[in-house]
């Protein structure tokens, strides 16, 4: 190999070595901040102020839901104000209660019902949701337990129905993109 | 041609997994949610409680029994019965209803009482029913001033009230003097009804 070969070979080796540094070949280039500012999640939760309460058609008050008795004609109703938390400019959301509760009720001779009201208003379904104009709104939570009128002879007596299991779901209703509207 | 075929196979197969594993999950499509748990605690019905009472020996016994049968509660005369003479009894209905709220029933003797024995055809009964405040008295002539034989009764209580069907036993003239001694039967229903 003579002195020529030698030397064009040192040099190939020497501009891969600058290929493979990377950095050491940039050409001109610039950057910018986006200003783009930050994006911030909206918010939704539900809060119970207080414990509800619970009355009789027959009876404007109860005192101790656990000591009372009911009997067939009766109808209970368990009040309770319930906060929505709502921010965003989109956000939709429906307010209901997740089942009926359990018990040893004859089926024929309860049925057990939810509504939410905003003052004489009802609110939270599908077709009328809440929205952040809602937000921090005291809504009231009705749930009312029927006993049937038409419960014969000694069916249901005794029996017991708890509420344990049921709960207040706030529940986000899917944004409609613009485009759809 | 066949490597194409067997492309699509496995594309579908792959769609077909990412569709059914989105259904199985379900909250892959949930969006924002709370739940509060209500508390609202347990309702309990009412026990539909009636106490009977034989007036005469104070026996008591709930209308219905623990296994949910009508009870039978045998009362006792006042003494023996003849042509002249009639005897009385008495059944004190009490409502012991355990409701929380007003609690109202009608209790009636049934429309049909039933009479055996030997003395079956020579039998008949009034009765009446006697409220507050004399209503758990005992039974007499008196209380049958206006009543007429055969008839029936019915009361309204409301919840914790007691009061007392008043029953006359009368033997018909005409009974055989053979018959005496000879004892009667005579089966009443009462009903109690929820108003």
């Amino acid at each position: 190999m003579n002195k020529m070969t030698k030397g064009a070979i040192a040099t190939g080796i020497g501009v891969a070595l600058l290929l493979g540094g990377g950095g050491t070949l940039a050409l001109w280039s610039d950057s910018e901040l986006s200003n783009a500012d930050t994006i911030e999640a909206g918010n939704l939760d539900l809060l119970l102020p207080a414990k509800g309460a619970w009355s009789s058609n027959l009876q404007p008050e109860i005192t101790d839901i656990s000591t009372y008795r009911i009997v067939p004609g009766e109808q209970l109703t368990y009040t309770q104000s319930v906060t929505p938390v709502l921010a965003g400019k989109h956000i939709k959301a429906k307010l209901t209660a997740t089942g009926p509760g359990t018990g040893t009720f004859a089926d024929k001779t309860l049925t057990v019902t939810t509504v939410f009201k905003d003052g004489d208003e009802v609110v939270g379904t599908l077709e009328n949701p809440l929205d952040s104009s809602d937000s921090n709104k005291s809504i009231k939570a009705s749930t009312t337990f029927v006993f049937k009128t038409g419960t014969s002879g000694r069916q249901s007596v005794l029996a017991k129905h708890s509420f344990e299991n049921v709960s207040y779901k706030l529940e986000q209703i899917a944004p409609q993109a613009i485009a759809a509207q | 041609m066949m490597r194409t075929k067997t492309l699509l196979k496995a594309s579908a197969l792959l769609a077909a997994a990412v569709v059914l594993g989105l259904l199985t999950v379900q909250g892959t499509y949930a969006l924002w949610s709370r739940v509060v748990p209500v508390e609202a605690g347990t309702i309990q019905a009412a026990d539909f409680r009636v106490t009977l009472t034989d007036v005469g020996t104070d026996e008591v016994v709930d209308m219905v029994d623990v296994s949910g049968a009508s009870a039978r509660l045998q009362l006792k005369p006042s003494g023996p019965v003849s042509s002249t003479m009639p005897a009385y009894a008495g059944l004190k209905v009490s409502n012991v209803t355990d409701a929380g709220s007003d609690f109202t029933v009608q209790a009636r003797v049934g429309p049909i009482p039933t009479t055996t024995g030997e003395l079956a055809d020579y039998f008949s009964m009034a009765v009446v029913a006697k409220t507050a405040p004399q209503g758990t008295a005992g039974c007499g002539p008196d209380d049958f001033a206006a009543a007429k034989v055969g008839g029936t009764a019915e009361m309204v209580l409301a919840k914790d009230a007691s009061a007392v069907f008043c029953f006359q036993l009368m033997l018909a003239a005409t009974a055989p003097e053979a018959l005496s001694g000879r004892q009667a039967k005579i089966t009443v229903p009462i009903i109690v009804d929820q108003l």
